[in-house]
């Protein structure tokens, strides 16, 4: 199981490598996506006006019925989570994270990128 | 037109939207208040000629005045006119205010501080499952709240020029007051929708059922009341024309005089009916007024995206389809080829000097966005302090997946996705919602 740190590192460099396009996204919303995935439906806002925790934003899975890039993302870094939470053997990790990836429509030289930096990880860090 | 003119030109359509922004939610209270007198004179007149008829009468129509109370606290409560708002999508979304990088929050201070409201807070939201591109804003004193939904950020990083326009036109609507204006117009419809009419809907339907059993139970028969208040029509006096008698000389006062019950009722629906048309008329009226105003208010915001961007990026992101927002209704939100061909209007005239980013451009008076906001419902206080049997509730709600959260007035928010939100004031309150959950 990845730590919420390692988690961090896994999805920018995923993000750098196969979703350039949204380093900005990544880049603003990395800590409530990774909150979000790590203590589901309890992110704290960093500095809201108003008073307390809360618990919002509901599920982070509705984010990815969402059309688009970013929702792919998302819907990777959610097949990730996954495949590490899960605690098979590597291969059928790997296998499980492809047909995930695959449903989202995403291109199968993506799909592979991404199962490269997977399998590669934590050896590719750095 | 110089940019120098053309600046001046945008700073009088702010002030002019101001103006217009302060209007608006005045003619809806006296729109509100006006059909509130006219219903109230409709129930006093109807006791008026009710009255004295002995306790039967009494007695049923304290019971239908109690009815339509019920009906229209009960939609008072679902429209939520004496409850705070809802917990709104700002308490959902998480704030980025801190984790934008430092290009990009200096690039907002500095529009901000071109829109001549540097000095105010501004705090920058995510929203994730906004299916929009474009960025939304609202205030709340003394903050605005820059929404940025998911796919801006694409945006944002492949045509960074559009995106800041986009940025600039939600700032237009800060400067415009537009923000206020959407608040009263959507207090307006939900209070027209969720009370208003159904509330005349109630009266209306009471007093019809009180008259036919009216007629039973004091006359024995339903000749006279046959139908309510609609027997005027075949009782009426003179040839069954309905409602002439009231023409004639001493009409009113004969029917005073002979107590005609069904003359009561159906004057009373005659009051409700002219209450409800004025309401609908003016419903109508501020439906088409909102339409100008927003109309001409996003062709201003786009002029003003210009001129604090000092650059065309707002005719590349009128270009994205994105920048229309989903699910905004067209009968209020322009559509983009009329936005661009006013924009392309604007540019058509526009001699841009060399200097021109340099430009200061708006300074608004401090304190204009306060008005309209002071016209929401006054904020309850929770009177009490929670006791521990509260609490209890309130974990256990929590521990059921309800979200509990304390608004700055006291309130507590209980809320549940498909289960409906709770606003609980005081603990008696938060018991009646253990026992509804």
């Amino acid at each position: 199981m990845l730590t919420e740190d390692e988690f961090r590192a896994l999805s920018t460099r995923i993000v750098e490598q196969c979703f350039p396009e949204q380093r900005k996204f990544w880049a603003v919303n990395k800590r409530p996506v990774v909150d979000q995935i790590y203590q589901p439906g309890a992110v704290k806002p960093a500095a809201s006006e108003r008073s307390g925790d809360f618990k919002f934003w509901g599920e982070l899975q509705i984010i990815v019925q969402g059309a688009g890039e970013t929702a792919a993302l998302i819907s990777s870094l959610l097949s990730i989570y996954r495949v590490f939470k899960e605690r098979t053997s590597q291969q059928t990790a790997l296998e499980n994270l492809s047909a995930a990836l695959s449903q989202t429509g995403m291109a199968a030289d993506q799909i592979t990128k991404i199962g490269e930096i997977v399998r590669d990880w934590p050896s590719s860090k750095g | 037109m110089d940019f120098d003119t053309f600046v001046r030109d945008c700073h009088g359509n702010i002030i002019r939207s101001l103006r217009l922004s302060r209007a608006l939610p005045q003619f809806c209270i006296f729109s509100i208040n006006f059909n509130y007198g006219i219903a109230a004179v409709a129930i006093l007149l109807g006791f008026l000629f009710i009255q004295g008829d002995g306790a039967i009468l009494s007695g049923m129509f304290t019971i239908s005045f109690a009815l339509v109370l019920v009906a229209i606290i009960r939609n008072l409560k679902r429209s939520q006119l004496l409850l705070p708002p809802p917990p709104d999508r700002l308490a959902t979304l998480p704030d980025i205010t801190d984790d934008l990088e430092a290009a990009d929050r200096q690039l907002l201070q500095e529009l901000c501080e071109r829109a001549g409201i540097g000095d105010r807070k501004l705090r920058v939201l995510s929203d994730l499952n906004s299916p929009a591109v474009a960025p939304s804003i609202t205030y709340i004193a003394p903050t605005f709240f820059l929404i940025l939904p998911r796919d801006f950020f694409s945006l944002w990083q492949l045509q960074p020029k559009a995106a800041e326009a986009m940025i600039a036109h939600e700032f237009g609507h800060i400067l415009q007051g537009d923000v206020d204006l959407y608040i009263v117009f959507r207090r307006y419809m939900r209070f027209m929708i969720g009370l208003f009419i159904p509330g005349i809907l109630a009266t209306s339907v009471v007093f019809f059922i009180m008259g036919v059993l009216i007629g039973l139970i004091v006359h024995g028969q339903l000749d006279t009341f046959t139908a309510g208040a609609f027997s005027y029509v075949t009782s009426a006096p003179i040839e069954g024309v309905p409602g002439a008698a009231i023409l004639n000389n001493n009409g009113f006062a004969d029917y005073m005089a002979y107590r005609d019950y069904a003359f009561a009722i159906f004057f009373m629906l005659i009051l409700a009916a002219t209450s409800l048309v004025l309401t609908l008329f003016m419903t109508f009226g501020l439906v088409l007024t909102f339409r100008i105003l927003n109309r001409r208010s996003e062709a201003v915001c786009d002029s003003i995206a210009l001129a604090l961007t000092a650059d065309d990026g707002i005719k590349l992101a009128l270009s994205l389809p994105g920048f229309q927002h989903p699910g905004r209704s067209p009968l209020f939100a322009p559509s983009l080829p009329w936005r661009r061909e006013k924009l392309e209007r604007t540019l058509s005239r526009l001699r841009w000097p060399s200097s021109v980013a340099a430009a200061p451009i708006f300074v608004l008076p401090s304190g204009i966005h306060n008005e309209a906001l002071e016209i929401e419902p006054a904020k309850l206080t929770l009177a009490e302090s929670l006791t521990p049997e509260s609490r209890d509730i309130l974990k256990r709600a929590e521990a059921l997946g309800y979200s509990v959260t304390t608004q700055a007035d006291g309130t507590i928010v209980v809320t549940r996705d498909g289960k409906g939100t709770h606003f609980l004031r005081t603990n008696s309150q938060i018991k009646l919602f253990a026992r509804l959950v």
